[in-house]
């Protein structure tokens, strides 16, 4: 049967409302200007990004019990994840939160949880909300008689003394697991002999692995194995000297990354300055050494974190004129001082065995001591009680939306072959204050050049270059 | 007229079973890329529908 030609015109309005359809779909995937935003209230509704977790650190996400909608952050830290909407170069989070009792927050992108690799962004820090802070570029500052500097997630360039050859001095010590050591070079020269031990409580070998960095910048590299495959028992001590490649004056870091097994049995270095932290653990000497040593340190730490694993680290453990007795095992002791006593302060555990984190550094010996650089701030800082001046940081403080609510942002990159980003909020202190954090929106918005024929084909390439990778 | 009229139902049909397997394979292959705007499955019911309605009336017309 022959057909009329207005039916053939008639027949191309489906076939135009599904190519138009498909054109829809692909100018969501690929907006021309680059950029898409995806507004997502946090009922656990949305497709792009999911509650936190663990469930037992936050409350089911949608209508909370005060009358609100989203999801309440009891514990520390916490994840979530979202989809990106396709192949971006850097996406800006932008959140709506309500601080309760909780002094520091941060948000951060997970590279890779089991090393740690976390990038933290500041996004609350009460102290800073008062008006005697003045933002300036690269931070805040106020007036006050003594000077002093803090640091939240930024680096500085400091002035350091130059320091006169000197010969390799070794410091008997029990360190466990991983610890990372700043230096000074002393005559241009910089070297360290570590005395490591595996002791196998866990069977089998570990590896150490030693970076060094001048500055931020990574300088050198490597990983050895220590301990035999089947070992068990305490394994032979062994020497590793590291000779730092020094090619300027500065400050030197040299990282042993370990696990808990592995000990360090003495320090010899030629550095007339050099400290330890954030993270000091003094291990016990159990088969090692008929008694175990006092621990003893010196810090400019004025909010530490005490935690020890055995019954024989329960101990009264002082820094300067403050002390607290650990008592329980498995659990975070924090001991601040409160003084604007500016002078080093000892720090002593006497039956060490102890797990020590600080917001400054720690010495083994007064006269080594030096500050590679400025205290970092924590949830339990006071940086006008404690007379700090000027906070490096860049922290802006979050918009207020009233009746509490504040809305912050914060931006990372991205890697093109992510079909998603991981995220970690983290409230240091949320469980020990009763805090908590109520989230009620994100916002995120995806970036990328404009679309032109190249950045069009640049993106097609990473999608069909996803595409391959996921279907393997 | 009333052959006309299959014949464009038949052609919306075709079109929403274009477009929904098209959108059913790029959720398959670029996952949310279709998903969170437009769910692909109910439209793809739809056009399976249309389609077992233009063969039932093709088979009635033909008998």
């Amino acid at each position: 049967m022959k057909r009329p030609a207005w039916l053939f015109a008639l027949c191309v309005l489906p076939w135009a409302l599904a190519i138009a359809g498909l054109g829809w779909l692909l100018l969501k995937r690929f907006p021309p200007s680059g950029v898409v935003t995806l507004d997502a209230p946090f009922d656990g509704r949305s497709a792009w990004i999911n509650p936190f977790l663990p469930g037992e650190r936050v409350t089911s996400p949608g209508s909370q019990e005060d009358e609100w909608k989203g999801q309440r952050i009891f514990g520390d830290p916490v994840y979530t994840s979202a989809r990106t909407p396709g192949v971006y170069d850097e996406v800006e989070i932008a959140m709506e939160f309500r601080p309760i009792r909780q002094t520091l927050v941060e948000l951060g992108m997970v590279h890779n949880l089991d090393a740690g690799e976390i990038d933290f962004r500041p996004v609350w820090f009460a102290p800073l909300q008062d008006p005697i802070w003045k933002p300036v570029t690269g931070g805040y500052v106020r007036d006050a008689a003594f000077g002093a500097t803090g640091v939240w997630h930024a680096s500085t360039t400091m002035a350091y003394p130059v320091d006169a050859a000197a010969p390799m001095k070794g410091t008997i010590v029990s360190l466990r697991g991983l610890h990372d050591f700043y230096a000074l070079p002393a005559g241009g020269k910089l070297s360290f002999a570590f005395e490591l031990q595996d002791v196998n409580r866990s069977t089998g070998a570990d590896t150490v692995s030693v970076r060094i960095f001048r500055g931020e910048e990574q300088i050198g590299r490597e990983s050895f194995s220590i301990g035999g495959s089947s070992d068990k028992g305490m394994g032979p001590v062994v020497i590793k000297t590291i000779d730092v490649p020094v090619s300027d004056h500065g400050v030197y870091h040299v990282q042993l990354a370990m696990n808990d097994d592995v000990f360090i049995r003495s320090i010899t270095t030629n550095a007339r300055h050099w400290v330890v932290g954030p993270r000091l653990v003094f291990g016990d000497e159990v088969g090692y050494s008929t008694s175990t040593k006092p621990a003893v340190a010196w810090t400019d730490s004025r909010h530490l974190v005490l935690e020890t694993f055995h019954n024989e680290g329960l101990q009264r453990v002082a820094v300067g004129g403050v002390s607290t007795n650990v008592v329980r095992t498995h659990e975070p002791f924090p001991l601040d001082r409160t003084d604007e006593e500016t002078a080093l302060q000892q720090l002593t555990a006497p039956k060490a065995d102890m797990r020590v984190i600080g917001d400054g550094w720690f010495a083994l010996s007064s006269d080594a001591w030096f500050s590679p650089q400025p205290r970092r701030m924590t949830d339990a800082s006071n940086p006008a009680g404690e007379g700090v001046t000027t906070i490096l940081t860049p922290y802006v403080r979050p918009e207020s939306l009233g009746d509490g609510w504040y809305r912050a942002k914060m931006k990372f990159h991205l890697d093109s072959t992510q079909d998603s980003i991981r995220l970690a909020l983290s409230a240091p202190g949320i469980v020990t204050r009763s805090g908590a954090v109520d989230i009620r929106r994100f916002t995120l918005t995806y970036h990328r050049p404009a679309l032109t024929l190249n950045e069009w084909w640049r993106v097609v390439r990473r999608e069909i270059g996803n595409i391959i990778r996921r279907l393997r | 007229m009333a052959s006309h009229l299959r014949f464009f139902f038949r052609q919306c049909a075709y079109a929403l079973a274009f477009f929904s397997v098209i959108a059913i394979a790029a959720e398959y292959f670029v996952p949310a890329s279709v998903a969170p705007f437009l769910d692909p499955v109910p439209v793809g019911l739809i056009a399976l529908f249309f389609l077992i309605i233009d063969a039932f009336l093709s088979r009635e017309s033909d008998t």
